[in-house]
């Protein structure tokens, strides 16, 4: 059952075995598992339930002021020599998930590797989770892109990366019947994407668990060192606003709303006072996009949103994905005014789009201001570099395929042509000038061996209080270099696993 | 209270509070939120829509004329509903940058007045400055007026922009338009 907490005319109180805070990759993972395994499960999401044929219909701003959180425009603040980062999140039942370009990647051998030796998280060694990745690829039916559904955009990228001798491969994603409608972004309109809403949490609730929408957790119930559940207020005023007010008691309570979410329940709590991690060594995956200018019709937005990806790169700390993005973006992104404006937004239907991130250091932080979250992210000088390699690269293969002029992500610069490309010292470039964005903020609790270097211990139970778990993306020890959907949810199933199997009459 | 297992919880929510796929696929809860407070008052002030409105003129202007003035009703009217859904905290950015714009662009053309009272030509020039040596506040105004312009279906097939992908395929398979 999900309930519209919008519409409760009442506070509210509950007990359950287990309450899990947020509903998206994270979340709804361990919801299903345990329900399945005959817990009484209540999951709690501050944001709305839109259902998939709802958002379907929804034009893509009308699911920025819907879905996402703060209408899209979460921004972590650069300190020093870095950009101002555009940080996308969900805010719905399902979370990102909803939101997502349905990208799934495995986390590769070496970072898990990385893991096991650097951090003594041998149980994340790659043979250790293969069982975790195949449950979740057959949960969420990952499957290859085939290349008939590549837009012209991807496909011309490919004939770059292909004549500069290395080419893209087949990006996998959590689709069924995909027809190519590259919107995936803003909600999927075919029900293809087998988002979490379409899939764990069907399954949690056809197990007995209740969803309840609209409910902002705003601390945890402690008795002493022990959780015991949680309250907040629910979203049942004028405009959404926060008006009711709930507690859930429960056995225990699993943390899944989150990297930029979780560090602030955690700190409310009192955590982090012993290992100073909680808040620290968020990644961001700092991403950039370059538009390139073709002669010929290419009409991107026609074909999978994302259907490849390059890691040629990936000695520079660099990845490379297939992306498109609405008109009206790629419009506000290019510079000029009235017929400057014009004349730009007319050579739309011609460009290709492209993006890179960075498999980044980890130079974020989530703390919070008078109650309120603020992110900060510091480019790390290694960062920086792969930085403008990023920008370079994508240029390059575009102008290989045939590119008249790029329009590359730096505020107030036009078109630049293969020629000025070469002129162009990229590094000298002030990093506050640029466009940046991200999808994927990982790491402020995260996992590790030890209290004094980590906020969750390796069963995502938290150190400092018993009864309490973290599951989402803010485990995530280090970045990944890759889309993190698919890491979140095997970790999550991971946790849930060890969950399950523990019993649940005393929280330690 | 046990509510919730004892299967009594149903039984004591407003009507439409559960939204329990079986039962009722769609949601309504989003279109019901007015986008005013309780005493009338607009949550988004009809002051920042106009001096939004006077930045999206000059921006989308062509050959010195304004947009249609249908089309700019559109943008006003979506570009309430944007800044009154999307959260205090993004609401009082996107205000705060629409008046640092309609501030800060007069002073490039020697004006000490808002862009709203500028002429549309002097607007342009004000924004063109403002652009090339102070682009940050204006890219984030502009980025939220050209996603909202361009999803009015005549501006989108002005530059080519069919909006196909945006219907799925089933409902095109019956003969159904782009929005």
């Amino acid at each position: 059952m999900i309930v519209d907490g919008s519409r409760l005319d009442r506070d509210f109180e509950e007990s359950a075995d287990v309450v899990v805070v947020g509903s998206g990759a994270g979340g709804a993972v361990v919801a299903a598992h345990l329900a399945e395994a005959g817990r009484r499960v209540i999951v709690l999401e501050e944001g709305p339930h839109v259902s998939a044929e709802r958002y379907g219909k929804m034009r893509p701003s009308e699911t920025l002021r819907h879905l996402w959180r703060d209408g899209g425009l979460t921004m972590a603040v650069g300190i020093g020599n870095s950009p101002v980062i555009n940080v996308m999140m969900g805010e719905c039942v399902g979370g990102s998930s909803v939101l997502t370009g349905g990208v799934c990647f495995r986390t590769p051998d070496s970072v898990l590797d990385h893991w096991a030796k650097d951090f003594g998280l041998r149980e994340l060694a790659p043979r250790e989770m293969e069982a975790y990745f195949d449950d979740v690829e057959r949960a969420v039916h990952v499957e290859e892109v085939p290349e008939s559904m590549r837009s012209r955009s991807t496909k011309l990228f490919a004939l770059g990366a292909e004549r500069l001798g290395r080419p893209v491969s087949p990006i996998r994603r959590n689709t069924k019947d995909c027809h190519g409608c590259g919107r995936c972004n803003f909600g999927c309109p075919e029900g293809a994407k087998q988002s979490v809403d379409l899939t764990y949490l069907k399954r949690a609730t056809a197990a007995g668990a209740t969803v309840l929408a609209d409910f902002h957790v705003e601390r945890l119930v402690l008795r002493g060192a022990t959780v015991k559940g949680v309250s907040g207020r629910i979203r049942n005023g004028e405009n959404r606003a926060p008006s009711g007010r709930f507690t859930i008691h429960a056995k225990r309570v699993v943390l899944a709303a989150g990297a930029y979410c979780t560090p602030l329940l955690l700190e409310r709590a009192g955590v982090g006072k012993q290992s100073g991690q909680v808040g620290r060594n968020l990644t961001l995956h700092p991403s950039f996009r370059v538009m390139a200018r073709f002669d010929e019709p290419v009409e991107g937005w026609k074909g999978a949103l994302q259907a490849a990806y390059s890691d040629a790169f990936e000695h520079e700390r660099i990845i490379f994905t297939g992306m498109f993005v609405p008109p009206g973006v790629l419009a506000a992104t290019m510079p000029g005014i009235a017929d400057d404006q014009g004349a730009r937004a007319e050579l739309i239907p011609h460009l290709a789009v492209f993006g890179g991130m960075v498999h980044d250091d980890g130079g974020g932080r989530v703390t919070s201001l008078f109650g309120h979250r603020v992110l900060t992210y510091r480019l790390s000088p290694e960062d920086s570099d792969a930085t403008s390699k990023i920008l370079r690269r994508l240029a390059e293969t575009f102008f290989a395929a045939g590119a008249r002029e790029v329009f590359l992500p730096i505020l107030g610069l036009g078109p630049v042509d293969a020629d000025a490309l070469r002129r162009l010292d990229l590094d000298r470039v002030p990093r506050r000038r640029l466009e940046c964005s991200s999808q994927h903020p990982l790491g402020s609790a995260r996992m590790g061996v030890s209290p004094e270097h980590a906020v969750v211990d390796p069963a995502g139970k938290c150190y400092e209080l018993d009864g309490l778990y973290v599951a989402d993306g803010s485990v995530v020890p280090t970045s990944l270099g890759v889309n993190p959907q698919e890491t979140i949810m095997a970790m999550a199933t991971r946790i849930a696993w060890k969950l399950r199997d523990t019993p649940l009459l005393h929280p330690s | 209270m046990a509510l919730l297992w004892g299967g009594s919880l149903r039984g004591t929510l407003a009507p439409g509070s559960v939204s329990d796929d079986s039962e009722r696929p769609e949601i309504r809860s989003i279109d019901r939120f007015p986008l005013r407070h309780a005493d009338g008052r607009p949550i988004v002030s009809a002051r920042t829509i106009r001096a939004a409105i006077a930045i999206a003129e000059a921006v989308f202007s062509r050959a010195g004329a304004p947009p249609a003035a249908e089309r700019m009703d559109f943008l006003a009217r979506d570009l309430e509903d944007y800044m009154a859904r999307s959260g205090a905290r993004t609401r009082n950015v996107l205000t705060l940058m629409v008046w640092l714009v309609a501030w800060l662009a007069p002073l490039f053309v020697g004006r000490l007045s808002t862009v709203s009272s500028l002429p549309l030509p002097e607007r342009v020039r004000a924004l063109v400055r403002l652009e090339e040596r102070f682009g940050e506040p204006l890219l984030a105004v502009k980025a939220m007026l050209c996603l909202l312009y361009y999803e009015n279906p005549d501006a989108a097939r002005e530059v080519g922009f069919d909006g196909l992908c945006l219907v799925p395929s089933s409902r095109l398979a019956r003969g159904e338009r782009a929005p």
